[in-house]
């Protein structure tokens, strides 16, 4: 009797241990690319969106919002219906175009996204268009100016306490949320998002393109066009840390080849994309 | 150690066992208005169910960028995009929020004053960090605003 029970016993401890060395696996990120940071509380999001209006009022204080109604209204339609597909779902988003020729394309916190006017005249169908907001889209989604910045609703911090400097009666908290506005605006204009999160963010646009029926390869195209034109304002962000645009349309032709979407056909809607972007 | 010992120290690890090796499965929702249920892995593959959004589905299986659900009875197969793992579907609207406290909207202008009390700054100076947004140019972009239903027909039902 005592026998079957150290028998039993041992195979227990054997079952228990072979499940846990089942269960122990590195994640592969990009199968959770779908998975949201449910660390963030309302009142983060509600701080995040506060602070993406003032910096998006930033931004806009120093380009002016292009005068073209029916291109407004062609973005507002293409950016919400791809919103509403691969964004954030509680988040409402905004997008505009910009009165420079600079190319190159905003995402602030909270959903409001901007793309120049150089870089729409450089685009030839609205699968680039569709790439680019993609992108834009998932730096909101990623949270790449609140996680850097640690725009929370509370913090150990003063700067990472920004729900403090919002409604706070302290006159040093609401000056640092300004200073706390220049340097979002210094990451997008100067220094640029990080290597890896740039990276990740072209692969979550490329799988958005997919997903939502859009021909993956006009991106990486468009990404090709801009690279030697002296417009392109992303090359002045150009750093140790950023990628070159050779580093990016490299890893979205490694990640079309690992998904197996070399061969997918997608649409393109050049007609549409020049029939409201001809008046540029 | 008595035998009678053995029992209930076995049944404690039998049951550990067992609470352990039950997958906890974790749901997922629908993330977008038009996502379809497909046949097989495959784009081309054809339409079974469209599902709405904020709809709970079981994830049984992961083939690259594509994930087979249960969503209901039905099983097929969507991109991974299409989920989401919370189902906070109301949306927070910037505008919605620049109703509420009055102190919210004067921001900048107590920014500025809380500039000139701090560090005793100018009048132009306190002037400068106010025309540092644009909150007019602000409010025209959050205008910008379609139905949520005909802005995602725009983008999935077009195609040339």
């Amino acid at each position: 009797m005592r026998k079957i029970f150290i028998l039993l016993f041992g195979l227990i401890i054997v079952g228990f241990t072979g499940q846990e060395a089942v269960v122990a696996q590195e994640p592969d990120f990009r199968l959770r690319l779908h998975q949201l940071d449910n660390d963030y509380t309302q009142e983060d999001i509600e701080v995040e969106i506060e602070f993406g209006r003032n910096l998006a009022a930033r931004i806009l204080s120093t380009y002016k919002l292009l005068d073209n109604k029916g291109l407004q209204n062609y973005i507002t339609l293409l950016g919400n219906g791809i919103a509403t597909q691969v964004g954030r779902p509680e988040l409402q988003y905004y997008f505009a175009v910009i009165d420079t020729d600079d190319i190159n394309a905003y995402a602030c916190p909270g959903g409001y996204i901007f793309f120049t006017k150089g870089a729409i005249k450089v685009m030839e169908n609205e699968a680039q268009l569709a790439g680019v907001i993609a992108h834009e889209i998932w730096h909101v989604n990623f949270r790449h100016v609140v996680k850097p910045l640690k725009i929370r609703a509370k913090g150990d911090s003063l700067t990472s306490g920004i729900a403090a400097a919002i409604g706070s009666g302290t006159a040093t908290a609401r000056v640092l949320f300004n200073q706390l506005t220049e340097k979002a605006y210094q990451l997008l204009f100067e220094e640029g998002i990080s290597r890896e999160a740039e990276l990740a963010t072209d692969t979550a646009a490329v799988e958005s393109l997919v997903t939502l029926g859009y021909d993956w390869s006009s991106y990486r195209d468009y990404l090709r066009a801009i690279e030697s034109k002296p417009e392109n304002k992303y090359r002045k962000v150009l750093s140790k840390t950023h990628p070159s645009i050779t580093l990016r349309v490299e890893s979205i032709n490694n990640l079309a080849q690992s998904l197996n979407i070399s061969d997918e056909l997608g649409k393109k809607n050049a007609n549409r994309y020049k029939s409201n972007t001809g008046s540029l | 150690m008595k035998e009678e010992t053995y029992l209930p120290i076995l049944l404690v690890f039998l049951f550990i066992l067992i609470v352990s090796s039950v997958n906890v499965v974790q749901a997922e929702y629908i993330r977008g208005l038009h996502v379809y249920l497909k046949e097989s892995p495959q784009y081309q593959a054809k339409n079974i169910v469209k599902l709405k959004k904020g709809d709970e589905v079981i994830i049984l299986e992961e083939k690259g960028y594509w994930r087979k659900i249960r969503a209901g009875e039905v099983e097929g197969w969507l991109t991974r995009m299409s989920l989401v793992d919370t189902k906070q579907m109301i949306k927070i609207s910037g505008l919605e929020l620049k109703k509420t406290p009055v102190k919210k909207r004067n921001l900048r202008a107590r920014v500025a004053q809380a500039a000139v009390g701090v560090k005793g700054l100018r009048e132009s100076q306190v002037k400068m960090i106010e025309d540092s947004y644009d909150m007019k140019a602000l409010e025209k972009m959050e205008s910008f605003k379609v139905d949520e239903e005909e802005a995602t027909r725009f983008v999935m039902e077009y195609s040339e």
